[in-house]
């Protein structure tokens, strides 16, 4: 049998090891079922917001508050006799509130409890006061009016698509970052599952009289990629179908606060279903799909040497390096406020941030043309000599038992190979 | 008594009376009669790790169509030249040649060879019929033809209806069994078997026996290392003893007991009184004893006729038996071992 077929053969059996298929679609499943969850109770809860607010107020007779517009609060005059029995009330819980105002100056609420809509109560006093205020001035109308009147403010995005184009790639990336993270470490603790496992099965003799190190450890590497990429896939696919759910959700029983599920992925809290952020630059996809299992060859390379020679995985030290990936990708997420930063796109380009980077400034930022090719020969480069090197910590580091080399040890196998 | 001595002797054992085969140096076991061409040939192998050297300049030959048996106890370096040799490990020195044209490196015979480590593993959480087929892919079966003899293997060793269970829930001897089918599935040239009886019950032991018969007579080549030295005095056409990473003795099992054999000596089921006196007074027999059975042991002068002191000693007691002390492959382990540490004692001292 050729390497190549070998190595797809061993990368079928380790892909069918740790892909299971039933597992998959409940994963999709369940995260579709948990965004249709999470807007339904979002529904609920903006259903009991919807319930009416009553304060009840007492104040002079020429000062008058009212609710402000949107809010849920309704006000109740009441006369000044009526404040114990109020107060009671409110103290019960048989009424929200009590606004009891001394003067236009001041005023005292009293709630059985702390609610958002309080701040609401007291914007509508600043107002009164401030109306009571103008008035005792003596100012004519249209000074009133002038007074009143807001300065214009405008925000120019120039070209709407452009923004629309920005908001869905700061989507995209914020998404491509979780995803890639979530099947690098889903991936490497499959890859420390398989060998660490053969180990102790003692499979490793059975396969090396077969086969050659690199030979396996190619296999591997390729087999848990495909893990990788198919369970990021499958995830990926699952949060999109929740975004479109959930949209659609919207689109057919009213938007509220609830669709921010996925929500504010989605698009969030307008009005209406927001479908255009959800369509994906098919490049961006190509692009990133690349540099993504470009990212699982070359972080399970080095993970598969340091597995290899890990003896217990309960006792190593060397299960630390599964935090390792975290590193680039929570630069990046920093990266996410200023994509065109000279951090970002140096880390763009060299190869154990690459996969996150990249995507980040193509999606966001101002990627050269030059950026993209020269980033896939690094990595691609990198992955070359990690695999040769891994290759040779492998062949010897799956036939150890018992004590764990030290490094310098392990850079030794790799000079004298 | 009725029968001849002669005739008796000539029951026991063929080799009464005639002169002391000579046995050929380990390194002349390079032209093995009645075998066909070489298989494997080792020359001069050396592994060392750190200090310790645990294969020292080891040679040997298999021939097609035989079973070849390595023995030698713990860290003798058996499993290490077994790891050599199917390519685990690279020696040091030496050469390790395959094949027809016994041209060196694995890469073109790994798929011609099957190993049964020492150290057994298999793929528990995996439907048995799977891992095999994976295993004989490995190997350069195609997968369709891979499953095909893995199904027909479990066929015959009555495991067809394990062939989708899970490895864990076989039992212990019958995942050895899968594990024996997994290193053979691909019908390789040469199988190289290490401790293929340890872990098994005596019932097992006599199957795998069987089975290592039933490869060898289908033109299958097998190296094994064992220690169950009945076992291997039942199966193998050649023995090569080591200890300490060194070739002790080599040899045909009659070989090595000829060599081991000491002076001959005979078994005497006797009736009636024993007069040891005068079983002693014939010049060919250099001593007679009493065991604890009530046996008598004679062994007879170096050089001198075994059928004169026979005869002797049936003039002078009733016999009910006679029978042969041959050497058990036991003791001539035991022996050759110590003698060797004896000698690796002396030399250190000096």
């Amino acid at each position: 049998m050729s390497s190549i077929r070998t190595v797809l053969e061993v990368a079928r059996w380790e892909f069918l090891r740790f892909f299971k298929v039933k597992e998959q679609i409940v994963t999709f499943v369940l995260i579709v079922v948990v965004g249709a969850a999470v807007w339904g109770i979002g529904r609920v809860a903006d259903l009991g917001r919807l319930k009416s607010v009553t304060v009840a107020v007492i104040a002079p007779e020429e000062f008058w508050v009212e609710a402000p517009p949107g809010t849920r609060i309704r006000f109740e005059p009441r006369d000044a006799a009526s404040v114990p029995a109020l107060t009671q009330d409110v103290d019960f819980r048989r009424l929200d509130g009590l606004l009891v105002v001394a003067t236009s100056d001041s005023a005292v609420l009293r709630v059985g409890k702390v609610a958002a809509w309080q701040s609401d109560v007291e914007t509508a006093f600043q107002a009164a006061s401030k109306e009571a205020r103008l008035r005792r001035m003596g100012l004519s109308v249209e000074e009133e009016a002038r007074l009143a009147r807001p300065a214009a403010w405008t925000v120019d995005h120039g070209n709407p698509a452009a923004r629309e184009a920005w908001r869905a790639g700061r989507l995209w990336s914020v998404l491509f970052i979780v995803l890639t993270l979530m099947g690098l470490y889903l991936g490497n603790a499959y890859l420390f599952v398989a060998i660490t496992g053969e180990k102790r099965l003692r499979v490793t003799e059975q396969v090396l009289s077969a086969i050659t190190p690199q030979t396996w450890i190619d296999g591997k590497i390729l087999g848990l990629s495909g893990v990788a990429a198919a369970s990021t896939g499958v995830v990926g696919s699952g949060f999109f179908a929740m975004g479109w759910l959930t949209a659609f959700l919207n689109a057919a029983f009213g938007a509220g606060v609830a669709g921010a599920g996925a929500g504010s992925a989605a698009g969030g809290t307008s009005p209406g279903p927001d479908l255009t952020i959800l369509l994906v630059d098919p490049m961006f996809l190509l692009v990133a799909s690349i540099f993504a299992v470009l990212g699982f060859f070359f972080w399970f390379t080095l993970f598969a040497a340091v597995a290899s020679t890990i003896n217990d995985p309960n006792t190593s030290g060397r299960t630390v390096f599964l935090f390792v990936p975290m590193i680039p990708a929570s630069i990046c997420f920093m990266g996410l406020k200023d994509p065109d930063s000279p951090l970002m796109r140096l880390l763009g380009v060299l190869p154990f941030s690459s996969h996150a980077a990249l995507p980040v400034r193509m999606a966001m930022g101002g990627l050269a043309p030059w950026e993209i090719p020269v980033a896939l020969a690094l990595l691609v480069g990198s992955i070359w000599l990690l695999r040769r090197a891994a290759g040779k910590i492998f062949a010897l580091g799956m036939l150890l038992y018992g004590k764990e080399p030290r490094w310098s040890e392990m850079w030794r196998w790799i000079r004298e190979a | 008594m009725g029968r001849s001595i002669e005739s008796i002797l000539g029951r026991i054992h063929p080799a009464f009376g005639a002169p002391k085969p000579v046995v050929p140096a380990v390194s002349a076991l390079l032209a093995f009669d009645g075998m066909k061409a070489p298989l494997v040939e080792i020359k001069s192998v050396v592994k060392r790790f750190a200090s310790v050297e645990a294969v020292a300049g080891v040679s040997f030959t298999v021939q097609e169509g035989e079973i070849f048996a390595l023995l030698g106890p713990n860290g003798a370096g058996k499993t290490t030249l077994v790891r050599m040799l199917v390519g685990i490990t690279r020696p040091d020195s030496g050469t390790i040649a395959f094949g027809d044209s016994l041209s060196s490196g694995h890469g073109p015979y790994r798929g011609r060879m099957g190993y049964l480590p020492e150290e057994r593993g298999l793929y528990l959480d995996r439907p048995t019929i799977q891992t095999l087929a994976y295993l004989g892919a490995l190997r350069g079966l195609s997968r369709s033809r891979a499953e095909a003899s893995a199904r027909a293997w479990l066929d015959r060793l009555g495991l067809a209806d394990r062939a989708t269970h899970k490895i864990e829930t076989l039992s212990k001897g019958n995942q050895q069994r899968v594990q024996i089918v997994a290193a053979i599935l691909h019908k390789p040239a040469l199988a190289i078997l290490d401790e293929p009886f340890s872990g098994l019950d005596p019932i097992n032991q006599d199957a795998v026996v069987d089975l290592i018969r039933e490869l060898r007579s289908e033109g299958m080549t097998v190296l094994l290392s064992a220690h169950q030295m009945d076992l291997v005095e039942r199966l193998a056409d050649r023995v090569l003893l080591m200890n300490r990473g060194q070739e002790l003795v080599a040899g045909t099992v009659p070989e090595l007991r000829a060599r081991y054999q000491g002076a001959p000596s005979i078994r005497l089921d006797v009736v009636g009184e024993i007069n040891l006196d005068a079983l002693r007074a014939h010049p060919a027999i250099a001593d007679a004893r009493i065991e604890e059975d009530g046996a008598v042991t004679v062994v007879s002068r170096e050089g001198e006729d075994l059928t004169a002191a026979v005869a002797h000693a049936a003039s002078v007691v009733s016999l009910r038996g006679i029978h042969s002390e041959r050497p058990r492959l036991h003791d001539i382990y035991v022996r050759a071992v110590r003698e060797h540490e004896r000698r690796m004692e002396t030399r250190s001292v000096s």
